[in-house]
């Protein structure tokens, strides 16, 4: 899994740790769910789709 | 309780329980190499302790919060596999001590209970570690 994190963070100038601090989580769980090294719950998905002005599905790119 | 009082109380409490220790250590052991061994081994653990402890505040000053999804499944996961290596690992010292019966090893059940919680307490801190820098924790 891919996603778009950095890509829409760079967009609205955040750091990883301004996003951490919007949905409320640590800093090291947006850099691995960047990486695509871990897999978010559906609320915290939600959560920074929703933070960064997007949808779940645009925000994380499956390879099907 | 918020986290940030929630944080100072188990700061506390630890502070409180291995002074404790150290005092009852000195007190029934004496100072001989044995304490010595087990002093410098909670000394060893409460720096650990204090460190993260001080990451923690640091990272909730600046408005990040101590624990989300990602960090309460690590910390599940990573006293599951601690708790499972412990259990083994007593396994292998009832076996070892039924095993070397006639050699007449002398350790008292206080120092035994004493390794098996340091070592306890020192594979939660590994997997902790580990389990962190690698992402997924499932």
């Amino acid at each position: 899994m891919r996603t778009r994190i950095k890509e829409l963070r760079a967009r609205y100038s955040m750091t990883q740790e301004d996003l951490a601090k919007v949905v409320g989580v640590r800093r090291e769980t947006i850099l691995f769910i960047e990486k695509g090294e871990y897999n978010p719950s559906l609320n915290l998905a939600h959560a920074i789709a929703k933070a960064l002005r997007t949808t779940i599905d645009e925000l994380f790119l499956f390879g099907d | 309780m918020d986290e940030r009082t929630r944080t100072w109380v188990m700061v506390g409490i630890s502070a409180v329980v291995l002074l404790a220790i150290a005092l009852m250590i000195i007190l029934i052991e004496g100072f001989n190499l044995w304490s010595v061994v087990m002093l410098v081994t909670i000394v060893a653990l409460a720096l650990v302790a204090l460190a993260l402890a001080a990451r923690s505040l640091r990272e909730m000053r600046s408005g990040l919060p101590l624990q989300d999804e990602r960090s309460i499944s690590l910390g599940m996961r990573a006293g599951n596999r601690a708790f499972y290596v412990s259990m083994y690992l007593i396994l292998f010292m009832a076996v070892a001590f039924v095993a070397l019966e006639d050699q007449q090893i002398a350790v008292s059940s206080s120092e035994l209970l004493f390794v098996v919680v340091a070592l306890m307490g020192s594979i939660h801190i590994i997997f902790s570690t580990y389990y962190n820098r690698k992402g997924r924790v499932a």
